[in-house]
């Protein structure tokens, strides 16, 4: 009698064998890179708030990750991480869709203007493409104007220097407006609100979008730096709250579907692109919810270390200590249970902002 | 009879140096004075007993209170209202602050990380309330007290070969926009004492030279430094504080209100 194809496979392949008999912790061959990235691979960071801890991680662990916006010396690290600075390779805020990213590119790059750039609240005004980079805004439209001239500087030098960008796609609901298809990381009255006569609404990326996206995206990193590669992961927290009138679980499930595919989709189609499994590591069955802090949306600092470690194994560079749990994010993770600071999407759920808006 | 503490580190003792004008002036008021130079001060703290003292543990200090003649300990609730002189609130880091950051509103500056007002205000705060959390902690403060930072140091510090030069004050002074950065940098410390509940009157604007700057004419060693200043200015320094504090005859609270 001739064997079945899944006869004789490799102990990765079987889920009792590879998942189910391990901790979530020790999972073995789970992640084969398609290209190295070494200790001196110039990486640019940029994503959801879950790409915060790959950042943070990348840079503990004395990878060459590019920040081409530090915070100043003399500036407390309090507050210079509550300003997004160290946080990713520029003081973008959470990039949470591809068009996101593809749209600061092309910002940068003299391609694109965005509608409605500058945002109001109270008085004070707020760059609405990274509210949350400044959240209590600047003093004026000139102000916020020329720090996105300065923004939009390092980031062109920092897409200069990359040999490798992570890109952990974060949702797939965004905030448009209708006449430009500009999008925006919040919708109006979280943060701020757009000038009058602006028509910003609700927007819902499907599969093929977001696959065009990074196509794009891809393209026009390769015009700068032809052998660029993309490494893509999905952030694995669920929807702070969802604006698709389906429930919160299931509109979760369809973001991360959607998300998920597309990243296999463009692994599949381009040797450039690679995806890290961040997302399994933490959802895994086997960890029966462990990885989640009690919120059930954030990353507990034992997940995130576990996610790194993989990473690193893999790649054959030296693993992060056990100190990610004294990472800045991750000590302000596990202690206040959100980490509302520093993501944009925290202040969809009205209960979680810190003060009326 | 007002019972008034004025408490703090050398700069406290300008209001010494002019306790025989305020008393001639304020008959009414008891006064006492309890400091300690800048670093023993910055070590001496209450303790359980309620007794602010310096370090028991530091000779150092013990030998500048000896030296200064203060009474070895100091029963803070024995009075009715309380000035705490010379805090610094952090002013070097403030300076530094202040080189390397500057809020786009008021224009770039050459050298100068641009940054929302905000930022620089988040940055100001932190120090402010690092300041007054290491004061709290080794003297809680209640409502009875009034701070007023340390003065500004005299215009004679940005002459440069003068040994009383100081390249950091002197290079915030000569700012552009020095004067709206020393708003900035005085509305945190006026919030940061009332997130603590705690009253501040700003250096009296009359012995500036300009911003951040004090008028020579208030030094009072200036063959020692440029820092220190005399009895003028603690004059008018204590008149501030009785300006912001609520010390009217009314207001003390040792007179029991009969029918």
């Amino acid at each position: 009698m001739a064997g079945s194809p899944y006869d004789g496979l490799p102990d990765r392949a079987y889920w009792r064998k590879a998942v189910a008999a391990r901790g979530p912790g020790r999972l073995r061959d789970l992640y084969r890179p398609r290209f190295a990235i070494g200790p001196d691979t110039p990486i640019l960071t940029a994503g959801s708030c879950f790409a915060q801890h790959v950042h943070r991680a990348l840079k503990g662990a004395g990878l060459a990750v590019i920040e081409t916006e530090p915070a100043p010396a003399c500036l407390d690290p309090a507050v210079a991480a509550r300003f997004f600075y160290g946080t990713f390779s520029a003081r973008y805020g959470n990039l949470y869709t591809p068009r996101h990213l593809l749209q600061l590119l092309r910002e940068a790059a003299g391609d694109h203007r965005p509608a409605h750039p500058i945002w109001q609240r109270d008085g004070r005004f707020f760059d609405a493409l990274r509210p949350n980079t400044d959240p209590e805004g600047h003093a004026s439209a000139t102000s916020v104007a020329l720090a996105r001239a300065d923004h939009l500087a390092a980031v062109r030098a920092a897409v200069a220097q990359a040999r490798v960008v992570i890109f952990t796609l974060g949702l797939t609901e965004t905030w448009a407006d209708r006449a430009s298809g500009t999008v925006y990381p919040t919708a109006p009255g979280v943060l701020a609100v757009p000038p009058e006569g602006a028509d910003i609404g609700f927007l819902a990326l499907g599969h093929d979008a977001i696959t065009a996206d990074l196509r794009a995206l891809l393209a026009l990193l390769r015009t700068q730096t032809p052998d660029i590669k993309l490494l893509l992961t999905v952030a694995p927290g669920p929807l702070v709250a969802t604006a698709s009138d389906d429930h919160v679980l299931p509109a979760s499930t369809a973001c991360k579907a959607i998300l998920r595919a597309a990243a296999a989709t463009l692994v599949a189609e381009d040797p450039g692109v690679d995806y890290f499994p961040s997302y399994e590591i933490i959802t895994n069955p086997a960890a029966r919810g462990g990885f989640f802090q009690p919120n059930l949306r954030h990353p507990t600092p034992k997940g995130i270390s576990v996610v790194m470690k993989q990473f690193m194994a893999a790649h054959a560079l030296a693993a992060p200590t056990e100190a990610l749990a004294d990472l800045p994010g991750a000590a302000a993770t596990a202690d206040a249970g959100d980490d509302a600071a520093l993501c944009d999407e925290q202040l969809n759920d009205p209960s979680l902002r810190a003060g009326p808006r | 009879m007002t019972r008034l503490l004025i408490l703090g580190n050398s700069h406290a003792a300008a209001l010494r140096r002019a306790f025989p004008a305020i008393t001639a002036a304020h008959p009414d008021m008891d006064l006492c004075f309890w400091g300690l130079p800048g670093g023993a001060f910055a070590k001496a703290r209450t303790g359980p007993d309620g007794l602010l003292r310096p370090d028991p543990t530091d000779r150092i200090s013990l030998r500048k209170a000896a030296h200064w003649g203060i009474a070895p300990e100091i029963d803070l609730t024995a009075f009715d209202q309380i000035f705490l002189v010379g805090l610094r609130f952090n002013l070097q880091r403030v300076h530094s602050l202040l080189h390397a950051l500057q809020p786009l509103d008021l224009g770039r500056r050459p050298g100068a990380l641009g940054v929302s007002d905000s930022l620089l205000r988040a940055a100001l705060r932190a120090e402010v309330d690092s300041c007054l959390a290491a004061q709290m902690d080794r003297t809680p403060l209640g409502p009875r007290v009034t701070l007023m930072p340390a003065p500004y140091p005299a215009a004679a510090v940005t002459q440069t070969g003068s040994p009383l030069y100081e390249p950091l004050t002197a290079g915030t002074a000569a700012l552009p926009d020095a004067a709206a950065l020393m708003a900035l940098y005085e509305a945190e410390i006026t919030a940061g004492a009332a997130r603590h509940g705690l009253r501040l009157a700003l250096q009296p604007r009359a012995t500036l030279a300009t911003a951040f700057l004090s008028a020579d004419r208030y030094l009072d060693d200036p063959t020692r430094d440029g820092r220190h200043l005399n009895a003028d200015y603690g004059r008018l320094a204590f008149r501030a504080l009785l300006d912001a504090a609520p010390l009217s005859p009314s207001a003390a609270p040792a007179a029991p209100i009969t029918a």
